[in-house]
């Protein structure tokens, strides 16, 4: 990839884009696969492994500390690998039984990808066998999902792009049209507190 | 659940990392004390994991359309490759297919050498009547001197050389040899005549052929000799035509080889 190319792209992921994303992201799946089927031996295995190391350099994208590579497409190869081998590894490690586990919630959102509709997703119905831990897991990953979607679109955006892609607060303060640092700062926070006073209505409705 | 306010804004900075070694320490402390600043803290990673989750869900969702799009443009390989054993069949194949092809590759120029270089049925015929180089009785450098010719003439002492090297198995350095004599004045017979046996010898049939007519067609003393070697390159060259015509003037001339030539005749089904 050019550079020209690379700022190009990394200007559109700033403004929410995805044109030249999406194409690198087709020329990798074309060229990596029949390699990556090649070693893992299965086409899901390959996809999702393909599909984890991509959503890693999206982030690193968004976050906007990426350097330029002449050979992303080589760099992003070997993620894809690392993320096989970490696939690998997470397969022969015992989950852990209190705390929740990216596992544990990634399968929570693959399930309730299948209803479409996150929300609305009852764990207790779908999952009967399910143990009552890992009921209570479900539970709690339903409150927060819930609890967030309740927010408002700023709130949202606030906290996402803070704490799933690590976004600094000076961009975002720009970008959502805050009065200044310490505005967007306690926005933020504010955000924050109303999440987490929904989830604990929600986890405990007799509180009320 | 209860919490103060600003504890939140104090565990972000504790799960980024951005505090303090003291203030870290003081934080751990108050998680081991304080149940409810314990579970603030765990609820806070919780949402961290459950946002990334649901981002990344989200956005695999959206890849896994673009995944679909580029099946059906990418190159057959990968638009057929519905399993994986597919996949694995056709790299099977093109492994077969490639070690098919450098077997190929081997066998071909050994069997073209083995082709060329094997002696057939008529060549075995035409060897059997020919006189060897070894057991050659008489040379041609004695037959085609005159009496009163000196042996010492560099001509003649290059027809001497030429036939012990074609009697050594010399071949390719006889041939040699009798070029540098096509200069010289003299008659060149002996000089075609040895070419024509060297040639034969090392299967140049259209080279042999043309040396023995030559010979042939000059009506000297080696006639007949010629004759006789220029009928068994016809059959070494499969011209199993001109080489009964030949053998039939030799049976009419009657000339040394005319009760070979008769033989052979027979054999050629004459």
């Amino acid at each position: 990839m050019t550079q020209d190319l690379f700022e190009q792209l990394l200007a559109e992921v700033k403004q929410g884009k995805e044109t030249i994303f999406n194409r690198f992201f087709t020329d990798c799946y074309t060229s990596f696969m029949p390699q990556l089927i090649g070693m893992t031996k299965s086409e899901d295995a390959a996809k999702d492994a393909f599909m984890d190391a991509m959503y890693k350099l999206w982030k690193m994208l968004v976050q906007g500390d990426m350097p330029y590579r002449a050979n992303l497409k080589g760099y992003v190869f070997v993620m894809v690998k690392n993320e096989w081998l970490q696939v690998k590894r997470r397969q022969k490690k015992m989950p852990m039984a209190h705390t929740l586990e990216d596992s544990d919630v990634e399968q929570f959102f693959i399930k309730a990808m299948n209803l479409d509709d996150v929300e609305s997703y009852n764990p207790l119905i779908a999952s009967e066998t399910a143990t009552e831990m890992e009921q209570q897991k479900q539970a709690k990953i339903q409150a927060i999902v819930t609890a967030f979607a309740q927010l408002g679109k700023k709130c949202q955006r606030l906290i996402r792009d803070t704490t799933v892609y690590k976004v600094k607060l000076s961009l975002l303060q720009k970008e959502l049209g805050y009065a200044s640092y310490n505005a967007t700062k306690v926005a933020k926070h504010q955000c924050k507190m109303a999440l987490i006073k929904k989830y604990t209505a929600l986890m405990n409705p007799q509180a009320k | 659940m209860k919490f103060n306010e600003n504890d939140i804004s104090l565990i972000e900075d504790y799960l980024s990392g951005d505090l303090t070694d003291l203030a870290r320490q003081q934080v751990e402390k108050r998680i081991q004390r304080e149940s409810d600043f314990a579970s603030l803290v765990a609820l806070q990673k919780d949402i961290a994991i459950v946002l990334n989750a649901q981002e990344k869900s989200r956005k695999q969702q959206q890849w896994r359309q673009l995944i679909e799009g580029a099946k059906y443009a990418a190159p057959p390989i990968l638009k057929e490759s519905g399993s994986t054993k597919y996949i694995r069949r056709v790299s099977r194949i093109q492994r077969v297919l490639r070690v098919a092809a450098m077997l190929l590759f081997f066998l071909i120029p050994v069997g073209l050498y083995f082709y060329f270089n094997s002696v057939t049925a008529h060549q075995q015929l035409a060897w059997a009547y020919y006189e060897q180089p070894q057991t050659l009785a008489e040379g041609v450098f004695d037959i085609t001197r005159s009496a009163d010719d000196p042996a010492n003439t560099p001509f003649q002492k290059g027809i001497k050389t030429a036939e012990n090297l074609y009697k050594a198995g010399k071949l390719e350095i006889a041939i040699a040899v009798l070029d540098t004599l096509t200069t010289e004045p003299n008659d060149q017979t002996a000089v075609q005549f040895l070419k024509g046996r060297c040639y034969f010898m090392i299967k140049q049939n259209k080279k042999a052929l043309a040396a023995f007519e030559n010979v042939v067609a000059q009506s000297t003393v080696i006639d007949d000799k010629a004759r006789w070697a220029l009928a068994l390159t016809y059959l070494q060259n499969k011209d199993f035509e001109n080489c009964k015509q030949t053998l039939q003037t030799i049976i009419e001339k009657e000339e040394a080889k005319s009760e070979q030539a008769k033989e052979l005749l027979e054999k050629l089904g004459e």
